[in-house]
């Protein structure tokens, strides 16, 4: 799987990893995931629905509000996710190997 | 509700409907819907110097998303339809028939640094180049159009009218038509 994810549709993929969800329910997931990290407004929200709809990585699910619609991960959603998932506890596991935590003083994070 | 929630709210669906046609259709309701979710708690969180934070970060957020969609929407990335990796759906397709001219276009370029056979006027290089890329654009859109299958026998047509239009340019096919043999 060589799917490029941007850090927002990372962070979707990952908030709906858990559960189908609709568009206001994301963006309070990917804040509270990401410490607050990460805004989502509306127009990058849709933006990257719209995008990750097209590429298939996402679905959306039959209901009955229009201005509420459910997206869930598709079977290529999922891979995409663990794949990035693998990706970075790989690069974490590479970092403690290394004692990097320790060099870039960044020892809080050393578990 | 708040008058200015309510007020917000309104310039909100103004602005969405700066958005393209096709996405607007699709998501525009939804954006509204998340956008007044957000406000009212903003308000309910904060107070009016909430409306004010989060109205500077919709502005700032919906000004880049509004450039992207219509650049997305103008290049023809063919709107919402779905690439699945079929270059003809993508803009790049463009890039490669510009430069896919300038390489045809070279070729009498060169030629005519080592013969007098060639001669080509710069008017030449620009109705050559205009009737590649113009022909090459035409069968894109209609690429688009049409099943894969078929899209062997809409090459084919543009391409019979490309040789027609270029032999009619050189030699003139019709001598009542214009510009035959110039």
């Amino acid at each position: 799987m060589n799917t490029q994810l941007s850090q927002s549709e990372f962070y979707i993929l990952l908030s709906l990893a858990i559960k189908e969800r609709h568009g206001y329910e994301i963006m309070k997931q990917v804040e509270q995931d990401s410490g607050r990290k990460v805004y989502l407004g509306p127009g990058t929200l849709y933006g990257s629905i719209k995008r990750m709809l097209q590429s298939e990585l996402i679905e959306e699910t039959p209901g009955d509000n229009p201005r509420r619609k459910y997206y869930t991960l598709t079977e290529a959603g999922r891979k995409a996710v663990a794949s990035e998932l693998t990706r970075y506890n790989d690069a974490v596991e590479l970092a403690k190997r290394k004692n990097l935590f320790r060099n870039l003083g960044l020892v809080k994070f050393v578990l | 509700m708040k008058a200015i929630i309510r007020l917000s709210e309104y310039l909100y669906g103004l602005f969405v409907r700066f958005y393209p046609g096709r996405y607007r259709n699709e998501f525009g309701e939804e954006m509204k819907y998340v956008y007044s979710k957000s406000i009212n708690e903003a308000y309910s969180e904060q107070g009016e110097p909430g409306i004010a934070k989060f109205w500077a970060r919709t502005l700032t957020d919906g000004m880049k998303s509004l450039l992207i969609e219509h650049i997305e929407n103008k290049g023809g990335g063919e709107k919402m339809k779905k690439n699945n990796g079929d270059l003809i759906l993508t803009n790049k397709i463009f890039s490669y028939l510009a430069v896919g001219t300038a390489a045809i276009l070279s070729i009498p370029l060169v030629a005519m640094q080592f013969t007098r056979e060639v001669n080509w006027t710069a008017g030449d290089f620009v109705v050559m180049g205009t009737l590649i890329f113009g022909m090459g654009s035409m069968f894109i859109w209609s690429a688009r159009r049409v099943n894969k299958k078929n899209r062997l026998v809409v090459g084919l047509i543009i391409l019979a009218a490309f040789l027609a239009i270029w032999v009619h340019l050189a030699v003139g096919i019709v001598d009542s038509w214009p510009f035959a043999g110039s």
